[in-house]
């Protein structure tokens, strides 16, 4: 049987367990963490909690985009997020890519806002824009939210350094650069033993990098 | 680290060094300690009285060493920031607190329900937050009817009352309650 590779999840964490996986990336939740959770999956899985109803957990994630997206693979959120349809959670995501449009990897994902705004609130959006403007981290992008929706509580997020010492995954990204290669050798690193075919699966990627990664790593073994 | 593994360390911590705190606390981690299951953070809101200098000090020497030992917590874990809020309360609230914590050290209570349930609503209508609260407070029809005067009465904009009506009307309808 032939590889294919996987874009997502079959389903996204959700409630407690979600709150394990905030937690595991750096979110200061008053909860237990789960280890080094995949970065990429909990993130879409909050924002789809976040822009329906858990607006705390939004702002967060928005805190947690502004301290650490520069580890954020890219090209694995990009692919992702073309199987969504929800309207809300993808302008938030195309808000998010023009927010940092001096982020080159997401600048296909920032093309996306063709000048058609969305409300992040389904009711309540205009008075809450005429009683306290716009939340100024999102003017001139596609998403409309009224200043005071989302809270911004960056203490609350691990820094670079702290997030390195509890996500390994994060760690190789540091060392790496965020990439399926630095996943896939934190991976090694935690089950070595993994096949080439699951360990492409675990971290989204595709089997030749997976294949490589295992046949590198033989290099420092030997 | 849950909200009540947290107090009960700082509990300790407290009673190692004689110091003793009764206060009210309100926000998520007053709802996580009443049971509420939500997404909070780990921080204590203590709306009255104002901390204690010597409480101030002792929760940021806590705080110094649960980082040390790989609980990341914030100076201002526990903190004054919703004191304010003490003014806008409904009439007589002291008198329908209810117990959060105790411990040796500790002794936490907090609003009544249909307070919080005031005050979350007022939020919700104020700034679109706390949704997800509201829900899991789950106010019956009753409850709602009881807060919407309190909460229209809060805001002298001429269009806040239709406001809270409609927003009312919209979190009575994810409830299932007519309204």
């Amino acid at each position: 049987m032939s590889f294919k590779r996987i874009i997502a999840p079959t389903t996204y964490s959700e409630g407690e367990e979600l709150t394990k996986d905030l937690g595991g990336i750096g979110i200061l939740l008053a909860s237990s963490r789960n280890e080094n959770p995949n970065i990429e999956d909990t993130l879409l899985a909050g924002t789809r909690e976040g822009v329906h109803s858990d607006l705390r957990t939004l702002g967060l994630i928005v805190d947690w985009l502004d301290i650490h997206l520069p580890f954020v693979n890219a090209d694995r959120l990009q692919r992702a997020l073309k199987l969504e349809k929800d309207e809300r959670l993808l302008a938030f995501w195309i808000a998010i890519a023009r927010r940092h449009r001096s982020d080159r990897r997401f600048a296909a994902l920032s093309r996306k806002f063709r000048g058609n705004r969305v409300h992040l609130l389904l009711a309540q959006s205009n008075f809450l824009i005429d009683r306290h403007g716009e939340d100024p981290r999102f003017e001139n992008t596609c998403l409309i939210v009224p200043n005071k929706t989302l809270r911004c509580r960056p203490a609350d997020i691990l820094d670079p350094k702290q997030l390195t010492n509890i996500h390994l995954t994060y760690r190789y990204r540091v060392i790496m650069g965020p990439s399926y290669r630095a996943d896939m050798w934190a991976q090694l690193e935690m089950t070595p033993d993994i096949s080439a075919a699951e360990l492409a699966r675990k971290c989204y990627g595709s089997f030749a990098t997976a294949w490589k990664v295992i046949e590198d790593r033989k290099l420092l073994a030997a | 680290m849950e909200i009540h593994d947290l107090l009960t360390k700082f509990d300790f911590f407290l009673h190692e060094r004689h110091l003793r705190f009764e206060a009210v606390a309100i926000g998520g981690a007053a709802l996580n300690l009443l049971g509420v299951v939500s997404r909070y953070t780990r921080d204590c809101d203590i709306l009255d009285p104002a901390i204690p200098e010597s409480i101030a000090l002792a929760s940021i020497q806590f705080a110094t060493e649960m980082r040390a030992q790989g609980n990341a917590i914030r100076d201002d874990w526990l903190n004054n920031g919703p004191a304010t809020l003490a003014k806008d309360l409904p009439v007589a609230w002291k008198n329908r607190l209810v117990p959060a914590f105790r411990g040796k050290s500790i002794v936490l209570m907090t609003l009544g329900r249909s307070d919080f349930i005031k005050t979350k609503l007022f939020a919700f209508c104020d700034r679109g937050t706390d949704r997800s609260d509201c829900l899991f407070l789950n106010p019956s029809s009753a409850e709602l009817d009881d807060a919407m005067e309190w909460v229209e009465n809060q805001d002298a904009n001429p269009q806040w009352p239709e406001h809270v009506r409609h927003s009312f009307a919209d979190l009575a309808k994810e409830l299932g309650h007519e309204l």
